[in-house]
């Protein structure tokens, strides 16, 4: 598998009078290329300080860190003429227009003076702010300013995308436009890294993440592979819909098999068991008139708190 | 075009388009008027001849004029160069592109050039004639080299001040607190320094003598050799005290410019430094040293939140 971003043993402490401040302890990391990958941590976990590292902002303490090749040390500038990002506590020149914005990042992401039109319009276009390229971005609303900031980081078209904690400040309606175009981007064939502390936002919209506590990487892999092994300690979750008896069902199934948690709403049940019955319970279910048969998927607070071993630290 | 003009330029568009930037020239403007016209009524009432009228009201008042335009240019453009970028959150947008961190300093000191030049440019070519037809003084071609020649201290005292406040501004995070630092020295070097000065010179020589019987001590023609001596001393032990000082090292620039060599035929602006170089050098030391400063800071300072 080819990796896009590498991290290796990477510590960061701050130093000031008041002490020393670990922000990252010893990360190791592996983003592999084409997928959506969610840096998952609650606020202070040291999500900000990795990307700073990543696109050169900041200086590791020790370890190393490669993205798409590049060392983020060495070679900052050309990992920033290559990486699109969206960083952390941004902010736009409120008086200039979106596209006089635009312009004068284009100018220096070293664009083409002959291009930046068209590049502008494009990305406002993708990001539906076409018709405000004009207008000031002091009259713009949070949800306009944030998707502002995915057409500034698309501007150089480039292959990675880090996005840190994208979606504070949204509305739902704004939250749902920008999930809508997380996954156009994936699908286009890009690589997106996005760090955040809302979980339930993005968490299922990933296919790779990593979780971070504490400065550290306590968890990372496939989503699949995450929720399965958070399954194989905590049990599996199914919804099965039936059109005949669904009480019926849910008392053999309790017979039959090891069901420690179970309810019923009209003709849905909710089973929980401690190992992967579904070939079982669709098997049963048929009897009373299978509708459906669904393998809940965990939601990514409780895996979170599954993996650091405690609560979620909001 | 290389990324500190892509920055200069943003800069310059900015001020250029900015109603706060040509509102300070105008304040400037009718500062320079205004003063000029109020020493010019004094000197007119005083029976000072319509020759030298032009010079000892229009010249004394313009270098008092500059004195306070100077730092307040080099501190209006130098305060938020970095600490306004941080708290608006640009300074990440910009770092997250292929810049080196010195091209954006780079830019904004560029930048600042120009605008101190223009400000100063400005106030000085639409103030100059407004004053002089007020005023109706005669303006020689020997006037015109002085007053030019004024923007020098004028522009050392107003790069002294942006490169102070620009070292301020690499090391907050907050416009508000470098403009309230930058504000603070130069209430320091404007008012605070000469009082100290003043007051160590008083005790270091006790009370001046008194004047001897028969003088009018209001409108004295020539000092008695004591007093003289007393004020010579006097004004040795606060340029001593005050060598560090811009105001002080561009007060002196400025007299050496306007009131003392108006005896002469013509100005020779290299006898004047010479003789004056203590003046010229201490600002250039000043922008030196907090231009270096600056990016040393500047550089090595990570954006982590």
């Amino acid at each position: 598998m080819e990796f896009v971003i590498e991290t290796e043993g990477l510590v960061k402490i701050y130093r000031d009078r008041g002490g020393e401040t670990v922000a990252l302890d010893g990360v190791d990391m592996k983003v592999p290329r084409g997928v959506l990958f969610g840096l998952f941590g609650p606020n202070g976990s040291g999500k900000s300080t990795l990307i700073s590292i990543l696109i050169g902002l900041t200086l590791p303490t020790k370890g190393t860190a490669r993205v798409l090749g590049f060392d983020s040390v060495r070679e900052s500038i050309e990992i920033r003429k290559r990486v699109g990002v969206l960083p952390e506590n941004f902010g736009f020149y409120e008086h200039m227009s979106a596209y006089e914005n635009l312009e004068y990042l284009a100018m220096l992401d070293g664009i083409p003076e002959s291009e930046i039109k068209s590049r502008i319009m494009s990305v406002l276009e993708v990001v539906g702010l076409r018709d405000k390229a004009s207008a000031r971005v002091a009259g713009f609303s949070r949800g306009m300013v944030q998707r502002l900031a995915i057409a500034q980081a698309l501007l150089k078209d480039p292959e990675l995308l880090i996005l840190d904690e994208p979606t504070i400040g949204l509305d739902p309606s704004g939250s749902e436009v920008f999930r809508g175009i997380l996954r156009d981007l994936v699908k286009q064939g890009r690589t997106v890294l996005v760090s955040t502390h809302l979980l339930r936002e993005l968490g299922y919209l990933c296919t790779h993440a990593a979780l971070i506590r504490q400065g550290k990487i306590i968890a990372q892999g496939h989503i699949d592979d995450l929720s399965r092994k958070y399954s194989e300690v905590k049990g599996y979750a199914f919804e099965v819909i039936v059109s005949r008896s669904p009480e019926e069902f849910l008392l053999e199934a309790k017979q039959r098999f090891p069901v420690p948690e179970a309810s019923l709403q009209g003709n849905r049940v909710i089973l929980r068991t401690t190992s992967d019955l579904s070939k079982e319970l669709s098997e049963l279910a048929l009897k009373y008139g299978l509708i459906s048969l669904n393998m809940l998927k965990p939601e990514w607070d409780e895996i979170y708190t599954f993996y650091q071993g405690g609560g979620w630290n909001e | 075009m290389s990324k500190m003009w892509i920055i200069a330029r943003k800069e310059l568009k900015d001020n250029f388009r900015s109603a706060r930037f040509w509102g300070l020239i105008g304040l400037f403007v009718l500062l320079i008027v205004v003063s000029s016209y109020s020493v010019g009524f004094a000197f007119r009432f005083g029976g000072v001849a319509p020759a030298e009228r032009f010079f000892r009201s229009v010249g004394t008042s313009l270098a008092q004029s500059f004195q306070y335009i100077a730092p307040i240019i080099g501190i209006a453009l130098g305060f938020g160069v970095i600490a306004s970028e941080r708290e608006r959150g640009t300074i990440r947008l910009v770092l997250s592109r292929p810049v080196f961190r010195d091209d954006l300093l780079n830019g904004k000191i560029l930048s600042g050039i120009i605008l101190i030049l223009t400000a100063i440019g400005v106030s000085f070519l639409v103030g100059i004639p407004i004053t002089v037809v007020l005023q109706k003084a005669n303006l020689t071609l020997d006037d015109l080299i002085r007053l030019l020649f004024l923007l020098i201290p004028a522009i050392l005292l107003a790069l002294t001040y942006f490169s102070i406040s620009l070292f301020i501004s690499v090391n907050s995070n907050r416009s508000g607190y470098a403009l309230v630092v930058s504000v603070v020295i130069w209430l320091f070097f404007a008012f605070i320094m000469p009082m100290i000065s003043a007051f160590i010179a008083s005790s270091i020589l006790g009370p001046p003598p008194t004047f001897p019987a028969g003088i009018n001590a209001t409108r004295p023609t020539q000092l008695p050799p004591q007093l003289q001596q007393y004020e010579q001393n006097y004004r040795r032990i606060t340029g001593t005290i005050q060598i560090i000082s811009p105001n002080s090292q561009y007060s002196t620039l400025a007299s050496a410019i306007f009131a003392r060599q108006r005896q002469q035929s013509s100005l020779d602006i290299g006898t004047v430094i010479a003789q004056n170089w203590v003046s010229v050098l201490v600002p250039v030391v000043y922008i030196v040293v907090f231009v270096v400063l600056s990016y040393m800071f500047f550089v090595r300072r990570q954006e982590s939140k």
